[in-house]
């Protein structure tokens, strides 16, 4: 990291700090609770990093509730996800699914920002997300926070194609017991445990825990080689949250978490392959709440432990340690104006996979800052802006056609989210806005080295670009009394420049090339947009459908006469889909459907027995995919529920993995 | 062929009804009874005003003595709130107060203001001191007679008046004054 930055961003930090800690402290920290139940609507502080009602953030935000978690009767996190328009799953396993947001999905989907209470779990090494690592049970989730478009103006690189941040219960300030066991068909069994200990009121704790396991979606579709690679998934969780009042105006928080997974995944290559993972977290925050504003220093350090096909092969296994220290100041100096400054460090180690004779890093030091200015009572401009500074470089030796000091770069980037708000009533708003992120090439994209034997080496690619995504989007909303309820409708337009694919065996020196490596091959644009319409028809009915059209347009400088790289957007995405969520409750019963279709489209699959082989398009039929759930209360702390999913078949093709299975899972929930 | 001179004069007649009914809309919105849930609002942004106890509040709720229709919103205000309005750790404990009574302010921990009050806004506001004071009428937050006004359909908003808290003593939680309006 050049020292000069360094020195500045240490004393910018330690001065903002030391200004602000030394104001008096006063009043109250912020509870999602309190200002959710005075609102009548979630909260959130993921749009711009300041608190604020959900239907009045100046990006394109969908909240998930705690009970439509509940009443969806999923199992795991995207699952639910896939209930909100605009978001793209695929399930490829039991245990192992990709999110993106509009678009652009693929196997270790790299470009959809994944927090918990804003503790990233995105995974670095590969840029990734591995949801079944995600330390949390569905029933400690407050809410799930989803924004779409970049938001990287606040979290920096990676919140490209949107924001994941899912928040817990606060454990100071609430309470959460509970006891749920499920068992279900293909020999699906989950048991997980949440509880609540309050010693008095300045200290709050929350411990929860889970195990699971399943068998596998049957294999009929994979190839003789990824069969000898393929696991049933099973895995368990364990994660403690404390909270405590140290001092008037001041909370210090911890966190630890440890989880362990293994399941079958979906690889860039393009191959479905098992797939291990240990992550580990320990996190410590103090929010402090002065006359001068609200402060939050946070630091926290991940470590991963990961384990692909190679374990087998004797390459041993990778871990990426990632240590991120944060302060941010929150003010209000005005009626009108509202102020955010973030300054964060952040630290990311890996050693060279699968070879293990080096060591990857970088560093980076960021600063940001947000204004929130409301012109009017009715028209508001929010502009926020961040600069990050990376240095990257690597130990050790190294093979191939680079050398260390090929890895000793320097990537400075700046993004932006600047939006206009305008609420022409006091039930419409409109939104319109714009906004760059960048998506970091990932220490494998960087720094893999692999002998191949006859001196030829798959690497990683030092001088990859990051990739950049620009956004620009309107929105309109209004709340119409005649359905109760509300529509929204949401268009956006989108580019994606220095997009990066995993190697292809044209590169190998047999043909003509001179290694395998990663490469930065072209620009992409999309636009399209989501509809959706929502309304409590009666006291026991809730309705919400929703139309999603997204259009892409791939200008890749690779794949122009064959596809030879495991890279395509426009033909991998399904243009129309429709999803439609349905509720009702009578008495102690509860009824849930959610039923998505999704037009044909094709997926990139590997069509010969090697890793790095080369791929094909594969038809995906057009699909509906129904999921029903049964509940019944036996009282207001026991509930039991069956859920069917893809209740319509047996099995069908929703991807080009293999095909998703009809399973029940009956659930026993039992609060205390 | 349709007579310009009509068209005019039939166009100005709906103007005039429109606003007409816009002005009496308006009016009436701004003179509306208090709700319960106006009071659950009051009752949870209460407890985001700095120093104010949580538990049992004494609320005055404080009329225009001049006025029925003030005097008619302070009942409703008591009825709905009977022996205590609780809410995000706060309970609210209605007095029924005429405004040729403001001394019993003193014993309150806060202060409604009923609707139809907007003579005595200004000797309510004294009278309250450093307490918060709180309308569902946005005029009397507007005037800076009350530090705090509230609604609460179509949706919530909460509106303070920075000089008149400011002259009141009353300050709030950092993350509450994010997401609320200041004027």
């Amino acid at each position: 990291m050049n020292k000069k930055i360094k020195i500045f961003s240490t004393v910018s930090l330690a001065a903002l700090a030391c200004s602000l800690f030394a104001s008096t402290a006063q009043a109250q920290a912020f509870d999602y609770g309190s200002f959710e139940a005075m609102f009548g609507e979630p909260v959130t502080t993921s749009a711009t990093g300041s608190p604020q009602r959900s239907s009045e953030v100046p990006v394109n935000m969908t909240i998930i509730t705690a009970d439509q978690i509940k009443r969806s009767g999923e199992v795991s996190i995207p699952r639910i996800l896939n209930h909100i328009a605009g978001v793209n799953v695929i399930e490829w396993g039991v245990g192992s699914q990709d999110v993106s947001v509009r678009g652009y999905n693929q196997g270790f989907s790299p470009r959809l920002l994944v927090m918990v209470n804003g503790r990233q779990v995105y995974l670095d090494h590969y840029g990734m997300t591995e949801w079944s690592n995600i330390p949390v049970q569905l029933n400690e989730i407050r809410q799930i926070e989803v924004v779409k478009g970049p938001n990287a103006a606040l979290f920096g690189f990676n919140a490209v194609a949107g924001v994941v941040n899912i928040i817990t219960y606060n454990p100071l300030y609430d309470n959460v017991n509970e006891v749920t066991a499920s068992v279900g068909t293909q020999s699906y069994k989950e048991i997980n445990g949440v509880t609540t200990v309050k010693p008095n009121d300045k200290i709050g704790m929350r411990f929860s825990g889970s195990g699971f396991g399943s068998d596998e979606f049957d294999d009929t579709r994979l190839t003789h080689t990824e069969a000898n690679y393929r696991q049933d998934p099973k895995g368990g969780k364990v994660n403690a949250d404390m909270l405590a009042k140290i001092h008037d105006g001041g909370q210090l928080g911890a966190e630890v978490s440890y989880v362990e997974n293994r399941m079958n995944e979906f690889y860039p290559t393009a191959n479905m392959l098992e797939a291990d993972y240990q992550t580990h977290s320990v996190k410590v925050n103090y929010g402090l709440e002065s006359k001068a504003g609200l402060t939050e220093a946070t630091l926290y350090r991940n470590t991963a432990v990961f384990a692909y096909m190679e374990d087998r092969m004797g390459s041993g296994k990778g871990e990426n340690n990632v240590t991120v220290a944060k302060l941010q100041h929150l003010v209000k100096p005005s009626a009108k104006h509202a102020l955010r400054f973030a300054g964060e460090y952040r630290k990311n180690e890996m050693n060279s996979i699968p070879q293990n004779t080096g060591e990857i890093s970088y560093d980076v030091a960021s600063f940001g800052t947000m204004w929130d200015w409301a012109m009017t009572d009715s028209f508001s401009l929010v502009n926020a802006g961040r600069f990050d500074h990376l240095n990257l470089g690597r130990t050790g030796t190294i093979g191939g056609a680079y050398t260390n000091d090929d890895f000793k770069r320097v990537i400075d980037k700046v993004s932006y989210n600047s939006s206009a708000v305008y609420k022409m009533t006091d039930i419409d708003i409109f939104r319109l806005g714009t906004a760059r992120g960048f998506q970091l090439p990932s220490l494998i994209e960087l720094g893999y080295l692999r002998n191949l034997g006859g001196g030829v080496f798959a690497y990683g690619n030092p001088t990859l670009k990051p990739t950049e995504v620009v956004n620009h989007e309107t929105s309109y909303q209004r709340k119409i009394n005649e359905i109760n309820g509300d529509v929204k409708l949401s268009v956006f337009k989108q580019k994606t420049n220095d997009i990066k694919a995993s190697p292809s065996l044209i590169d190998h020196p047999g043909f003509g090339g001179t290694g395998l490596e990663f490469k930065n091959v072209g620009r992409s644009k999309s636009w399209g947009g989501e509809l959706e319409v929502s309304s409590q028809v009666t006291p026991e009915l809730k309705v919400t459908a929703a139309y999603e059209y997204q259009r892409i347009k791939d200008k890749l400088t690779v794949n122009t006469t064959a596809i030879n790289y495991p890279v395509d957007f426009e033909n991998t995405t399904p243009k129309n889909s429709m999803k439609l969520n349905v509720s009702y409750t009578k008495d102690k019963y509860e009824a849930d459907a959610f039923a998505i279709w999704q037009q044909s489209y094709k997926m990139l699959r590997a069509t010969g027995t090697n890793v790095l082989a080369n791929v094909a398009l594969w038809d995906v039929p057009a699909h509906l995919n129904l999921t029903l759930r049964g509940g019944y209360n036996f009282d207001e702390t026991t509930n039991v529920s069956l859920t069917g999913m893809n209740v319509t078949t047996s099995d069908q093709i929703v991807s080009s993995g293999p095909e998703v299975e009809r399973r029940f899972v009956l659930t026993l929930k039992k609060e205390f | 062929m349709i007579n310009r001179s009509f068209l005019k004069k039939k166009t100005i007649s709906i103007a005039a009804k429109v606003f007409f009914l816009s002005v009496v809309f308006f009016s009436f919105n701004a003179n509306a009874a208090t709700t319960e849930k106006d009071l659950q609002v009051i009752a949870r942004a209460a407890a985001f005003t700095e120093g104010l106890a949580k538990g049992e509040l004494k609320a005055a709720v404080v009329y225009d003595a001049g006025s029925a229709s003030s005097k008619a919103d302070a009942d409703g205000i008591a009825a709905i709130m009977g022996g205590g309005l609780s809410a995000s750790g706060v309970t609210l404990k209605p007095v029924v107060m005429s405004s040729g009574s403001l001394g019993g302010l003193a014993g309150v921990n806060i202060v409604i203001v009923a609707s139809d009050s907007a003579a005595v806004h200004g000797s309510v506001f004294s009278a309250a001191g450093n307490k918060l004071t709180v309308s569902t009428d946005m005029s009397c937050v507007k005037s800076a007679k009350c530090v705090m006004g509230v609604a609460s359909d179509p949706k919530v908003e909460i509106v303070v008046n920075r000089n008149a808290a400011s002259g009141a003593g009353v300050s709030f939680a950092q993350a509450f004054r994010m997401m609320i309006s200041e004027i």
